[in-house]
């Protein structure tokens, strides 16, 4: 029982090891979300996919471009935080659509709060589930809610690439 | 007969008590939720607008379970985060304070809401005998307004050295019984307190002045930056642009690479700064790709415009993707010029660099152990955070807009220093790395911490931040003035997307005027820059006027 509790943090130690390797290794090769001007999404999904996806990489965080705002969503402002949560998944749920309106709830497993120095604050839950509400806008679906001010960025741990994140 | 009355007294007093327990109910939350009721006040959280919401007391809310979390719990005592039952999205931040948890009993909640009511009778008994006493306001030098806050007064002028009135009597006559002094009447000490107050006045209206004029000298100089890269692209045509595009992409690209390969904390840029400046350029090298694929698909379309020049104001896809409406510091900005410039040829480039103002050239070390000089155009920003020799007004105006906070103090960071010196402590959580630690712990000494919440007050030029622990938002304001009778501060704030300052008033307090208490919002803290040189900036203003020149070359490189 003893060797166990001791091999047993070793094992972790190796296991953490290797997957740190592999986290490096994700990272040189990661593929980040490119800039798109134009709005060609045929559903809501694929917007709340493209927006996440910027987001994730740190793009929503580091500043949202005009021509994004206009492309994708309803907002007036820009959003503009300077921290973020940082995400190890998230899930995109399928869209609720009634008429020219939808819902798509994206669900993320959380790991903490924290900026681009590497300060980290864990988070008071580890998920956080953000409802997306779209409308069809023009024939182009477009994020109307939550409001710019009220979102904040989401970077996905394996994307952002910074040494602070988890 | 006596005794049947008294019973009967009894029973309609019980069946009252019963009535009365029977209306009080709970709020119906979802399970893990506890039901409260406000007796005090609270408010949304969204200081960004003008759509801040009141809670009225006696209303029924939910307290979500994350909301109590330990980590809440442990280092921001008493603010919690809780919904309207019926419209959940309403959310509002609060004190646990004034908020009444269900536990099972209806009893206590009415029991509660009584105890609030006595304790705010009793403040304003005790308000009003305070403001009756005539001069404790001049005299304690914090007043004591018939609606201020519910604490002690405190040291809110800043001037330790001045003694109160009724410290300057009691010292007046006599020292120690025996050495007599001058003495100090009401009249004269009043005059120094008015000169004190007004050299002080004149400090800060010097400070707020030059912190606006730094945001001005940045907003010029980004448009100056944009007028000298955009007068080559003026009159070009479409295979002109494509030309150039393809040359700022393959530039764009081979910066990002540099960029990429560095290793944080072994350059001079700040690792938050590189992070960041690696996002930016991602975003212009993929802009001017978006733009040649504009020029490509116009040329193949037999676009006009290709033999007349000006295309990129007759082409509505240029047009359109560089649209002139945004602010020259905005971040669309800056990726335009990161593509004009590179865009240039090599003797076009060399001459515009030599032109910019907000250009940094940083030592950059690659991942071949080889160091390499690079040129980076920017919005107005420190590179290196803490960088000695800053301008105390250009520090706290670099405080404002978002996109400065995200490479040099973030909310996080100046909530943590605001910690450090009340309580001498680093705040942990949250995890730090060692040089983010030491560059608070270092930054935190210019500081004096503010405890708004023990009633001090915010004087002008206090940096007023936001911060709520589970939350990924903050905000920072500067105090251009407060009005502790009605607890409404004149904040200075960076206008979002449009790289200006605007002026705003903005309540200290969500009760309303007429409370006997009022209680300061939850999660502020306040942050009084040290009126001398200090650790992390200096007072360079009152130097240059002395030294001719001295701020003409600071312009040449502006820095916020």
């Amino acid at each position: 029982m003893k060797s166990h509790k001791v091999t047993h943090p070793v094992i972790m130690i190796l296991v953490s090891f290797f997957a740190l390797g592999t986290i490096s290794s994700s990272i040189a090769a990661v593929q980040h979300e490119r800039l798109q001007f134009r709005n060609s999404f045929q559903t809501p999904e694929e917007v709340v996919k493209y927006y996440c996806a910027r987001d994730a990489s740190g793009f929503v965080w580091s500043g949202l471009l005009e021509v994004e705002r206009r492309a994708f969503t309803l907002w007036q402002e820009l959003p503009a935080q300077d921290s973020f949560y940082i995400a190890k998944a998230y899930e995109i749920a399928p869209a609720k659509t009634r008429a020219n309106e939808a819902l798509v709830e994206v669900r993320y497993d959380i790991l903490g709060i924290g900026d681009a120095h590497g300060t980290i604050m864990p988070a008071p839950s580890a998920e956080r589930r953000v409802t997306f509400r779209l409308v069809k806008n023009e024939g182009v679906w477009k994020i109307s809610q939550p409001e710019a001010a009220a979102i904040s960025p989401v970077i996905l741990a394996s994307k952002f690439g910074h040494p602070g994140t988890p | 007969m006596r005794r049947k009355r008294i019973k009967t007294s009894a029973t309609l007093a019980f069946l009252g008590i019963t009535a009365l327990a029977a209306e009080v109910t709970w709020a119906q939350c979802p399970p893990g939720d506890t039901p409260a009721v406000n007796w005090g006040y609270g408010g949304s959280d969204d200081l960004s607008g003008n759509n801040e919401k009141y809670i009225k007391p006696g209303q029924d809310l939910c307290v979500p379970k994350e909301s109590k979390s330990a980590l809440a719990r442990e280092k921001y005592k008493g603010v919690l985060e809780v919904y309207d039952p019926k419209n959940p999205a309403a959310k509002y931040i609060i004190a646990e304070s004034a908020l009444y948890q269900h536990d099972g009993s209806s009893d206590k909640r009415r029991a509660a809401l009584e105890k609030a009511k006595k304790r705010a009778a009793e403040a304003e008994t005790k308000s009003f005998c305070e403001t009756d006493k005539g001069d404790s306001r001049d005299a304690s030098g914090s007043p004591s307004a018939p609606h201020g806050i519910q604490v002690p007064p405190g040291d809110h002028l800043a001037s330790p050295a001045l003694p109160s009135l009724a410290e300057s009597r009691a010292a007046g006559s006599t020292h120690n019984g025996e050495i007599p002094v001058q003495p100090i009447t009401p009249g004269n000490l009043g005059s120094v307190r008015n000169a004190a107050a007004l050299a002080e006045q004149a400090r800060v209206n010097e400070f707020l002045d030059n912190a606006l004029k730094r945001r001005q000298a940045i907003r010029e100089s980004a448009e100056h930056d944009t007028a000298v890269l955009s007068s080559k692209y003026k009159a070009m045509d479409l295979q002109e642009l494509d030309s150039h595009y393809s040359r700022a992409e393959a530039g764009l690209n081979k910066m990002l690479q540099d960029l990429s390969s560095t290793k944080p904390g072994q350059n001079s840029m700040d690792p938050g700064e590189l992070i960041r400046f690696q996002n930016i350029y991602r975003n212009a090298r993929d802009k001017a790709a978006a733009a040649r694929e504009i020029v490509k698909e116009s040329l193949a379309s037999g676009d006009t415009s290709k033999n007349a020049g000006s295309a990129l104001t007759k082409n509505a896809a240029l047009n359109d993707l560089f649209s002139g409406s945004y602010a020259a510091t905005s971040q669309d900005a800056l990726l335009d010029r990161l593509i004009m410039m590179n865009g240039l040829d090599e003797a076009d480039r060399q001459s515009a660099l030599a032109r910019l103002r907000l250009l940094e050239k940083q030592k950059l070390r690659l991942a071949n152990g080889k160091s390499k000089i690079v040129p980076i155009l920017h919005n107005g920003y420190i590179f290196g955070a803490g960088k000695s020799g800053t301008d105390c007004s250009s520090f706290v105006s670099s405080a404002l807009p978002v996109d400065i906070r995200k490479g040099n103090f973030t909310t996080l960071d100046l909530q943590a220093m605001w910690q450090l010196n009340k309580s001498g402590e680093m705040p942990k959580p949250p995890k730090w790395s060692k040089e983010r630690e030491k560059l608070v712990e270092k930054t935190a000494k210019a500081f004096l911490p503010v405890d708004l919440y023990m009633g001090e007050k915010p004087v002008p030029g206090d940096m007023l931040v936001y911060r709520l622990p589970w939350k990924a938002a903050g905000h920072v304001f500067l105090v251009k003035d407060y009005d502790p009778k009605t607890m409404v501060a004149r904040v200075l704030e960076a206008a979002q997307s449009a790289g200006t300052i605007r002026e705003r008033d903005f309540p200290l307090s969500f009760d309303p005027p007429s409370h006997a208490i009022r209680m300061v919002r939850p999660g502020f803290v306040d942050l009084r820059l040290k009126p001398v040189d200090n650790s992390v900036c200096k007072y360079q203003d009152r130097r240059n006027r002395s030294k001719p020149g001295a701020r003409k070359q600071a312009g040449t490189h502006e820095k916020p």
